[in-house]
């Protein structure tokens, strides 16, 4: 008899359970209203680190300053003399299959070239559409720049650094004015 | 979120643990096949969550032996979505074939109440399109294309575990949880579905979905 009991017991339990569930999930959904407000990312830059090369790999560095700004908009910055710059990012033209950036060092500037295949996802009913990129290849000029390297070539909505930059550790000094 | 998905996933598997060890000794009952149709009523609540989304699901179920239950699901999907920078239209539809499997050892003071374990192999299609997407950059300037309609296919299976209890009569009610993973899909495509009915959002494979639904009974 009590074994009968506690089984009812636990049965009722079970049923209430479920209706527990069912009434949560209905109270539940408005405050899941996602799609209300675009919380999500919609940019999604390009993420470039300045690194040294060591025995062993490398290391991070920061550039004492920078200027950056899409070939041939030398008046529209991404950044702007920028101090102690160890990363940065870089937005894509979704527009093209390729972007160029130009980096000015204060001790030279340099050129990044690169082409990417695009593809158009749609983030959420409020945000809307994006776009994401996968890095084809790159090409830079070496007036500073030592090397570069593609770490990640999914340009996405995460925090990945997409490429390496590699600088001289110790920057040889300008060349005096004649 | 993926937590608490997956503490949600415990709760059926304590649940049937917990219920497995109750049937100590039953009296036996005299078992009888049966039907059983049923409507998923999360559909219902999606467009609260993703409006401009509807989605309608039905199911028939046959007890063919005791405790084995042959299901076909089946649905369709509508998305249908319009704002000033972007629209995007979507028609669907799925099915769903597979068992459950009873693990509570029924009494004759509990002949209704079932804990299931679930297969299924599903299969899903749509079309999709979009005549207007705005992409803004802050640094490029705004882009705009289109997306022209093109046909998407999944296959893909489904375990997961459930209740179902009596509400009166021959009205029962149920939920789930089931793990999806897509095994063969359509691969070339401009751009993946928002979503794919019967499955759920593309970008997690597997991916984990709740489902509630009310079930009629008929006598056989």
């Amino acid at each position: 008899l009590l074994n009968l009991r506690s089984m009812r017991a636990r049965f009722s339990f079970f049923k209430a359970f479920t209706i527990i569930l069912l009434v949560v999930a209905a109270l539940g959904l408005p405050s899941c209203q996602q799609d209300e407000l675009c919380e999500d990312l919609t940019e999604n830059p390009l993420r470039a680190g300045f690194y040294r090369s060591t025995d062993d790999g490398s290391q991070l560095l920061a550039v004492d300053s920078i200027t950056v700004y899409g070939l041939n908009r030398p008046n529209d910055s991404i950044y702007n003399n920028q101090l102690n710059v160890l990363r940065m990012e870089l937005p894509l033209d979704p527009a093209r299959d390729s972007s160029a950036f130009v980096l000015h060092f204060p001790e030279a500037t340099d050129t990044i070239w690169l082409t990417y295949e695009r593809t158009t996802i749609l983030v959420s009913v409020e945000c809307g559409f994006a776009m994401h990129f996968q890095i084809q290849e790159a090409h830079y000029t070496t007036n500073f720049i030592e090397t570069l390297e593609i770490s990640d070539s999914q340009v996405i909505n995460t925090a990945d650094e997409h490429l390496k930059i590699f600088i001289p550790f110790d920057p040889p000094m300008p060349d005096p004015e004649p | 979120m993926s937590i608490s998905r997956y503490l949600f996933l415990l709760i059926p598997l304590c649940l049937t643990l917990s219920l497995k060890g109750l049937a100590a000794a039953p009296p036996d009952t005299v078992w009888r096949p049966s039907v059983t149709a049923g409507m998923e009523v999360t559909g219902l609540g999606r467009e609260l969550l993703e409006p401009g989304s509807r989605q309608w699901e039905w199911s028939l179920s046959l007890e063919w032996r005791e405790d084995w239950f042959a299901t076909l699901e089946a649905g369709i999907l509508n998305t249908g979505i319009e704002r000033v920078t972007h629209n995007y239209f979507a028609d669907g539809w799925f099915v769903r074939a597979g068992a459950d499997y009873n693990l509570l050892k029924r009494d004759e003071k509990n002949l209704h109440d079932l804990v299931l374990l679930i297969f299924r192999y599903g299969y899903g299609r749509l079309n999709h399109e979009s005549t207007r997407i705005m992409i803004t950059d802050p640094y490029w300037g705004s882009y705009e294309t289109a997306l022209p309609q093109e046909g998407f296919q999944a296959h893909w299976l489904e375990l997961g575990a459930g209740v179902k209890a009596r509400i009166a009569g021959p009205l029962y009610m149920g939920w789930s949880i089931r793990t999806r993973l897509i095994v063969n899909r359509t691969q070339q495509l401009q751009m993946d579905p928002y979503q794919l009915g019967g499955y759920g959002r593309l970008e997690n494979n597997p991916t984990v979905g709740i489902r509630y639904s009310l079930f009629f009974k008929f006598p056989v």
